[in-house]
């Protein structure tokens, strides 16, 4: 692989990935609330980052041959960027319910807040065993 | 073998929806109106644990819907995931979306679509 | 090589400090979690493009590790949001 070629395939990748960060960033301005900001986090992690190691693989492809140990960690790291980001933004979101942070009120519909149309609450006291 | 062979093809839907979705969050970000949260009900036909894990990881990879809370289905309910999602139009779209995902999930799992949930019946084991 | 490294360290570089922004002005800390993993990712690609930079051998080394350590922040940061409780 010759210097150009690396050159280009590090620059397309690279400056992608960057701009998916950066845009990411951006959104965090534009939506209300923790959840929204969660929600908008994931092109960083599911697509900017695997984006970012697949330049860095290229770049080790071009400065050390091909390797299948490397190759092997390049696609571990991205399955564990997908699969480890989106374990994690559950758990993030999760505890952003539960600790009550502020939910954006133009939130609509709300089904952790409002009930389906149709249910009926139980009288608390008239049913107990 | 017609596992492998889904399987592959849910890996591939799921890449597309990933690239689709970050080029929406992208390409909103240049309009005036950038977002519509909503948080919706979906009860699951996923049964074991691995299928709810599977389909909850794989709403939340998806750039624009995110498992905000889960229920822990009854001998009588279904689990219900609770989802929020930021770019759809209306409720029902979001859930036709999700449900598409989710018969595409229990392909590969079981190895057959199966059919939709009618409301009385309860098809955990 | 350089020039385009340069690039993306400046678009990354810009990542964190809009960041930064946001986490000052947030008014909850939820938003202040998740920005602030947005910035540990940004701050691992920079690190990335550093390696680049400079012909590092072990740049794939440096993000497969905080790929996989990148969770403990997360998690960390959602135990503190609910204080202890799971």
């Amino acid at each position: 692989m010759n210097e150009t070629l690396a050159t280009v395939l590090v620059g397309i990748f690279g400056i992608t990935g960057s701009l998916l960060l950066l845009s990411s960033a951006l959104a965090m301005f534009r939506v209300r609330d923790s959840l929204s900001r969660i929600n908008v986090f994931s092109p960083a992690t599911g697509l900017g980052m695997p984006l970012i190691v697949v330049a860095a693989y290229v770049f080790d492809l071009h400065a050390s041959g091909f390797d299948w140990v490397s190759l092997l960690m390049a696609v571990v790291a991205v399955l564990c960027l997908i699969i480890v980001s989106s374990v994690a933004s559950n758990t993030l979101a999760r505890s952003a319910v539960l600790s009550g942070q502020p939910v954006f009120r133009k939130t609509s519909p709300n089904r952790l807040a409002q009930p389906p149309v149709g249910a009926e609450d139980v009288e608390p006291g008239t049913d107990r065993p | 073998m017609i596992r492998i062979i889904r399987g592959v093809s849910y890996v591939g839907f799921i890449l597309r929806a990933v690239v689709t979705g970050s080029f929406t969050v992208v390409t909103r970000l240049f309009r005036a109106d950038y977002a519509q949260p909503m948080i919706v009900e979906l009860p699951l036909r996923c049964a074991t644990d691995l299928e709810v894990t599977l389909f909850a990881s794989s709403i939340t990879i998806t750039p624009g819907t995110l498992v905000a809370a889960i229920a822990a289905g009854t001998s009588t309910q279904p689990p219900v995931l609770f989802v929020h999602a930021l770019f759809e139009e209306s409720e029902e779209e979001a859930l036709a979306g999700l449900i598409d995902m989710e018969s595409r999930l229990l392909a590969m799992t079981r190895g057959r679509a199966p059919g939709l949930r009618t409301e009385s019946e309860g098809d955990r084991p | 090589m350089t020039v385009v490294v340069s690039i993306c360290a400046l678009i990354l570089a810009a990542a964190i400090i809009i960041g930064l922004v946001r986490v000052l002005t947030a008014r909850d800390q939820g938003s202040r979690a998740v920005v602030s993993d947005l910035i540990y990712f940004s701050s691992i690609a920079i690190v990335t493009m550093l390696g680049i930079a400079v012909s590092s051998s072990v740049v794939l080394d440096v993000v497969f590790l905080s790929s996989m350590v990148g969770i403990l922040a997360t998690i960390a940061l959602a135990r503190i949001l609910t204080r202890g409780h799971r």
